[in-house]
């Protein structure tokens, strides 16, 4: 097992099953050779790829062997009973989420409901036509790639979404470690995509970000992975592209988004640009490190102006990133430090959840649960974050201090509350949250100015 | 896939699907096997025997085209299993009928 939670099997074979024209492969479990015969002959004319076994240990083997979309299992056999094959798949993590139709000789009611109890996806009697046989297989492999799609894909763009990515980023990399490629990573964000949601409302950032992901789409090669990061982030894994490949594309792929009209708002037409950070994996950098340096360029090619790539190859030595540097402390030559966030919530919880989350992204955390605490450590402290609980006391002082980024996390009865007394934030967000959301909103108050 | 008598010749003609042509000889010299060794296991009084060749000709059958023989593997396995000696030999005798008349007709699909 990797630091992901899959086995590489189960990444592998995920990979390459989203990848459209992929084969399906069929394993069919009978003893009887005249169906086996004829089942082959059938599957493989409707252009999947079949294996066969005639018992239980050649079933067993052939499972060991390869990985299967789906199994046909008869359970009738000798000298071994399907049964055991039965137990044996629906006991093994490898093996139990593989779809599964079983076949029988028998006509017993209680012998079906106990093969669906029992995990099998479907059970056809013999004797059948193949007709209805294929269109059971037919059925179960489109409903497994629609649970796949539910699971790795966004729902709004069609892309891959965030976990699948960092399972796949996983993948990558022990492709690359074992044999070494190279391989660019690259970050890209809508530029002030805030405004458009802000100017045209979000039906029409729903279709800029489509738009944004169909062009990705179309503008990379087949075996690149394209996915949507964040709220208006997208990743692209450019398997086999050195950095200076990867510009290029990028910067092809730029010239003609700038070009296309996203959306149009009775005569006006909506268009975008992007920022992209590319850094290209080194012997060496782990995963979150190479994330980071794509990150970070992304930044850099914000604070340069938006509308363009910047490669980690190229980051100007006279500002040698470190962590942090998303805060962009002004005058050049001033020193860098930790940003420094403060933690205002009653909640342990919270704390726990907030610190992990700001630690990540290399922000120094402080916490405490009292609003008079608070007050008295940014008297002390160069503070450059406050996230806060609204419902906690004696905080409207704070949000008067001019220099300090408010954040504020509340439930929607404390929004009135805050927003009728006044209580000015820079950013804020409804309980319950996802992680995602959080995260992205940090960077956006740290990182850039107006996205 | 349909079959059909054929009432000028006393044949059957049975529809096949195409895809299947070149196993069906192999297929049928298969059937020609079982009915011998239904036959040999009948004369034995081994009923568990028949029980078995039954069963899978039961599930071949329809698969292939052929109806009556899911039909007959259905009816011979169940007079197996009661131990039924005439049924069994009545049986067998129209199953020899059977593949002795069918004419077969390829049918793409």
């Amino acid at each position: 097992m990797n630091e992901t939670g899959f086995t590489l099997t189960q990444l592998y074979k995920s990979a390459a099953a989203l990848s459209d024209n992929q084969e399906s492969r069929l394993l069919v479990i009978d003893d009887d050779a005249d169906l086996r015969a004829l089942l082959l002959r059938k599957f493989r004319a409707e252009g999947f790829h079949v294996d066969e076994a005639s018992s239980v240990q050649m079933a067993t083997e052939r499972l060991y062997e390869a990985a299967y979309d789906l199994i046909i299992l008869d359970l009738m056999m000798l000298p071994e009973s399907g049964y055991v094959l039965f137990d044996f798949l629906k006991s093994d993590p490898k093996f139990k989420w593989i779809p599964l139709i079983v076949l029988s000789g028998h006509q017993d009611l209680d012998e079906k409901v106990k093969c669906l109890e029992l995990g099998a996806d479907d059970y056809v009697t013999k004797p059948f036509q193949f007709r209805e046989l294929k269109a059971r297989v037919g059925r179960m492999m489109t409903r497994a790639r629609e649970y796949e799609h539910i699971a790795f894909r966004d729902a709004l763009t069609g892309v891959y979404n965030r976990r699948y990515f960092d399972s796949y980023v996983a993948v990558e990399l022990q492709k690359i470690q074992r044999s070494p490629a190279p391989s660019t990573l690259v970050l890209l964000d809508i530029d002030r995509f805030k405004a458009v949601n802000d100017t045209y409302g979000h039906p029409i950032g729903d279709l800029v970000l489509q738009g944004m992901a169909h062009l990705l789409k179309e503008n990379v090669r087949q075996s690149d992975f394209v996915a949507r990061f964040g709220g208006e982030e997208f990743a692209i894994m450019l398997g086999g592209a050195t950095e200076e490949e990867a510009k290029r594309m990028m910067n092809e792929l730029l010239g003609k988004v700038r070009d296309h009209v996203m959306a149009h708002v009775g005569d006006q037409q909506i268009r975008i640009t992007f920022s992209a950070g590319l850094a290209a994996w080194e012997p060496g950098v782990s995963r979150s490190e190479w994330i980071s340096r794509a990150d970070q360029m992304l930044y850099a090619a914000k604070q340069a102006g938006r509308n363009q790539c910047a490669g980690w190859s190229e980051r100007s030595s006279g500002t040698e990133p470190g962590p942090g540097v998303g805060l962009g402390l002004g005058e050049a030559g001033a020193p860098h430090r930790l940003p420094l966030v403060l933690v205002v919530d009653e909640s342990k919880m919270m704390h726990a959840i907030l610190t992990a989350k700001l630690a990540e992204l290399s922000l120094q955390a402080v916490s405490v649960t009292q609003g008079e605490a608070a007050i008295a450590f940014v008297q002390e402290h160069e503070v450059d974050l406050c996230i806060l609980d609204a419902a906690v006391a004696n905080l409207r002082s704070l949000s008067k201090k001019k220099d300090i980024k408010i954040f504020a996390i509340t439930d929607h009865a404390q929004e009135k509350e805050r927003l009728a007394a006044g209580f000015a934030a820079d950013e804020r967000m409804a309980k319950p949250f996802s992680l995602v959301e959080l995260e992205m909103r940090l960077k956006k108050l740290m990182f850039v100015e107006n996205g | 896939m349909g079959q059909y008598n054929n009432l000028m010749n006393n044949k059957i003609t049975v529809e096949v699907d195409a895809d299947l042509e070149d196993l069906i000889p192999g297929y049928l010299r298969n059937k020609q096997n079982e009915i011998e060794r239904m036959t040999a296991a009948l004369a034995a009084g081994d009923f568990s025997a028949i029980a078995l060749t039954a069963h899978g000709l039961k599930g071949n059958g329809a698969a292939y085209g052929f109806v009556p023989l899911s039909e007959l593997g259905a009816a011979l396995e169940k007079a197996a299993g009661s131990q039924d000696g005439e049924s069994i030999g009545q049986l067998l005798d129209g199953m020899q009928a059977y593949l002795q008349r069918i004419e077969i007709v390829y049918i793409e699909c």
